[in-house]
């Protein structure tokens, strides 16, 4: 059983302060962070991530993860802006997350995308290809910056549906207004320290 | 102000910033028995050679292809780069897998851009390369510059203006393909 835990933590990036969070996540629970933009989702996310500094601590299944690489972390960030690698195939692309990638992003409906390159498609078709990476990632912790962003109605619900069935990982997700469904809620506009 | 090795070179010793006859001088002094690296360098003899030919194109186009790497490889996505990298794949991936295909036609252009640099060459290499051999392959022969130059100095315009009529042509060639490249490139 997987395990998230944020130990007060807090972070500093440019003029806003944010914290402390203490939190534990478990496997299998979806958690959003909504609030308005610049109140500090994206650097809660960086910061689980390892990407930009933090005070306190945040352990992964009890370890420590702050002195771990990105790659070795066991965190996967996909971030608010649709970014895939352009030359190659959307299947190659999927490829480089694994398998379950490839099968998210069919259920998705993505199949016949496969063949094209990535930076022929729209930012929505480029943003579920994303999103499918990171979810299909055998990280135990996904992070999803935005995820609805970019996508049409439709295609938001298929994609909410894909992570509430998701099984074995803790998901966090940003959005700027409330979604129903998830197991957990923070409202990171509880959260600002400093925030000129 | 901090000063690093890099602000010295900046200063003193970019080819950016230096005339290249002086370029073409100070080469010859860096092998010449009275400099300080010529118990290391006495057994290279790059006046008249090859070897002479391409330090002193490379000593003058070597910069515009690290400044500009540089510059296109500091716009490379870096949110992309964090994204793979949180998939599990390293910084060595991320370089071959990533960062090449994504800047590969910049690196060509900038490659091009680099070579007509080089090419074009003059003030540097009728110091040190006046007139170059390169057994079994030539023996004295004139870099295309010296040439038309050598040209134009004995034997006037109208004897120097083939040569420069073809010299130039390439240099359009090149032109053309790095213009080429830059399109296709905002358009991908």
């Amino acid at each position: 059983m997987h395990k998230l835990e944020l130990k007060n933590v807090s972070i500093k990036r440019g003029n806003l302060t944010i914290g402390l969070f203490n939190f534990t996540f478990k496997e299998n629970e979806s958690i959003l962070i909504y609030g308005p933009n610049g109140y500090g989702k994206t650097t809660l996310l960086l910061a689980i991530a390892g990407i930009i500094k933090y005070e306190g601590d945040i352990f992964l299944d009890e370890k420590p993860v702050k002195n771990y690489a990105l790659e070795k972390r066991g965190i996967t960030y996909a971030p608010a802006k649709p970014t895939l690698i352009n030359r190659i195939s959307v299947l190659d692309n999927l490829k480089i997350s694994g398998n379950s990638a490839v099968e998210i992003a069919v259920e998705m409906g993505l199949k016949s995308y496969f063949g094209q390159k990535a930076y022929t498609l729209s930012d929505g078709m480029k943003k579920l290809v994303q999103v499918s990476m990171a979810l299909g990632s055998s990280a135990p912790v996904i992070l999803l910056d935005e995820p609805f962003a970019f996508i049409s109605e439709e295609k938001s619900f298929e994609l909410k549906s894909i992570i509430n069935k998701t099984q074995g990982k803790i998901i966090l997700i940003t959005s700027h207004e409330i979604i129903q469904n998830f197991s957990e809620y923070i409202d990171i506009s509880k959260y600002q320290l400093r925030n000129v | 102000m901090s000063f690093t090795l890099s602000t010295l070179y900046d200063i003193f010793l970019s080819p950016v910033s230096i005339p290249h006859t002086v370029v073409g001088i100070m080469l010859l002094l860096t092998f010449s028995p009275s400099s300080p690296f010529y118990p290391l360098l006495k057994s290279i003899n790059p006046v008249d050679d090859i070897l002479g030919l391409s330090l002193a194109m490379f000593y003058v186009s070597s910069p515009i292809y690290i400044m500009s790497i540089k510059e296109t490889f500091d716009k490379a996505d870096v949110e992309l780069e964090y994204f793979i990298q949180s998939l599990g794949k390293d910084r060595y991936f991320i370089f071959e897998k990533v960062l090449i295909p994504e800047q590969f036609d910049s690196i060509i252009r900038i490659a091009l851009l680099s070579l007509g640099r080089a090419i074009s060459e003059f003030g540097s290499i009728i110091i040190i390369a006046y007139s170059v051999t390169f057994l079994p392959f030539f023996q004295y022969v004139k870099p295309v510059t010296v040439f038309i130059w050598y040209k134009y100095d004995v034997y006037g315009l109208s004897s120097a203006l083939g040569y420069a009529a073809a010299l130039l042509t390439i240099s359009l060639l090149i032109s053309f393909f790095i213009y080429a490249l830059s399109r296709k490139n905002a358009q991908a």
